[in-house]
């Protein structure tokens, strides 16, 4: 496919665009927390797939490496609208714990609700951790490749999401789960 | 015994580590087996992973549709019009990856030696008959070999390809050449068979021309 958009194919180029879409647009969103800007960093994104897919050099996945773009993408949109990319020590948007109701499919939805704002809460290095990994279903190795770092980088960072997210949650929802 | 608490510590270590990805089947088999085992002695961990469950459910929410029409259409138009110009050398570079990428690399290599096989054999039968020939000795005061004589010969258009067939069977002819401009054949014939493969020829119906050439040169 890729080799086909090489060549100016841009029948070939709508096809991945419309594949790709959904998910690049959730793991932009996710990423960045910014709806405003996602499909601007998507266009990017696959504008430069589009011009640079003579270079995919076949070493990994075709998906691996436009997420790769993507996340590169939406770091610099951060860095450009002064949204810190790395871990902030000052925890801000700590859910609100008087909504959660201990019964069954409401407190299943509040639940939801509270590690949803938790995640959006973490720095957006942690967040396109636990993106990748919960959503897209991506291996730690694959991870790696996408964020160009270590695998242990990976690993750290995800450990480090989980005890902030624990650390986000209220006691009481602790004692729920 | 410190050791073997630090092994253990760092074997908990590791496994509290790859729970995200052991939760989504994410891990290798043996990494996916590491953690198994760990689990089953390991409460702390075992606790983690209802945990990672939770995440995991937490993170699938949706989120809201975007129109992937209107979002490409302004991709689109920032695209250029005409194909990428894919420069020679890229061109060339692609081509080497490819052939020699694995699936190629096989009946590439297969092709190789067939075809080394080939040249040394060509070159073994070639060097034979030249290495004969420069050991043959011919006196100057004997006769060279006799070459075939040559003879210009043009049929009528109505000949058919049996009927010329035919006429060169009977004259001991072959054709090396031709048709030529005027629709004229070269044939090659044993000089000691010349002059009755010329009557035979200047017999047939079907014949319009005959003229050896060597006979005209030798006049």
């Amino acid at each position: 496919m890729l080799e086909r958009i090489a060549r100016g194919d841009m029948r070939a180029f709508e096809t991945l665009y419309r594949a790709y879409f959904a998910r690049l647009a959730r793991f932009i969103e996710r990423t960045t927390r910014r709806p405003e800007l996602v499909e601007e960093i998507l266009n990017d994104t696959m504008f430069v797939v589009s011009t640079s897919a003579h270079k995919f050099n076949r070493t990994s996945k075709a998906s691996t490496w436009i997420f790769a773009i993507a996340y590169r993408k939406s770091l610099k949109a951060l860095r450009d609208v002064d949204d810190p990319v790395e871990a902030d020590d000052a925890l801000e948007a700590v859910p609100d714990t008087d909504a959660i109701e201990p019964r069954d499919e409401v407190m299943r939805t509040q639940l939801r609700r509270i590690l949803t704002e938790a995640v959006d809460a973490l720095s957006a290095n942690h967040r396109a951790v636990i993106e990748l990994t919960y959503f897209q279903e991506a291996g730690y190795r694959e991870i790696a490749e996408i964020m160009g770092c270590p695998i242990e980088t990976v690993k750290t960072r995800m450990f480090h999401a989980r005890r902030r997210l624990k650390a986000l949650l209220p006691e009481r929802l602790e004692d729920i789960l | 015994m410190t050791a073997r608490v630090v092994n253990l510590d760092s074997a908990h270590r590791e496994v509290r580590d790859l729970l995200p990805w052991f939760v989504m089947g994410t891990l290798d088999e043996a990494e996916q087996r590491l953690v198994d085992e760990h689990l089953k002695a390991c409460a702390a961990c075992r606790g983690e992973l209802e945990w990672e469950r939770q995440l995991r459910e937490a993170n699938r929410v949706a989120l809201p549709e975007r129109d992937v029409d209107r979002a490409f259409a302004a991709l689109r138009a920032r695209l250029p019009a005409q194909p990428r110009e894919v420069p020679l050398f890229e061109r060339l570079r692609d081509l080497g990856e490819r052939l020699l990428s694995p699936a190629w690399m096989r009946p590439m290599l297969a092709l190789q030696a067939v075809a080394i096989v080939g040249l040394a054999v060509a070159l073994w039968a070639g060097r034979m008959p030249a290495a004969a020939q420069e050991h043959t000795y011919r006196a100057l005061s004997r006769p060279a070999a006799a070459e075939p004589a040559r003879v210009v010969v043009a049929f009528t258009p109505q000949t058919s390809l049996g009927e010329m067939r035919r006429i060169l069977l009977a004259s001991d002819a072959r054709i090396v050449d031709g048709p030529t401009a005027a629709d004229a054949y070269i044939l090659a014939i044993a000089p000691e068979r010349l002059d009755a493969a010329v009557q035979r020829l200047r017999g047939e119906s079907s014949v319009l021309l005959v003229q050896p050439l060597e006979a005209k040169a030798a006049q």
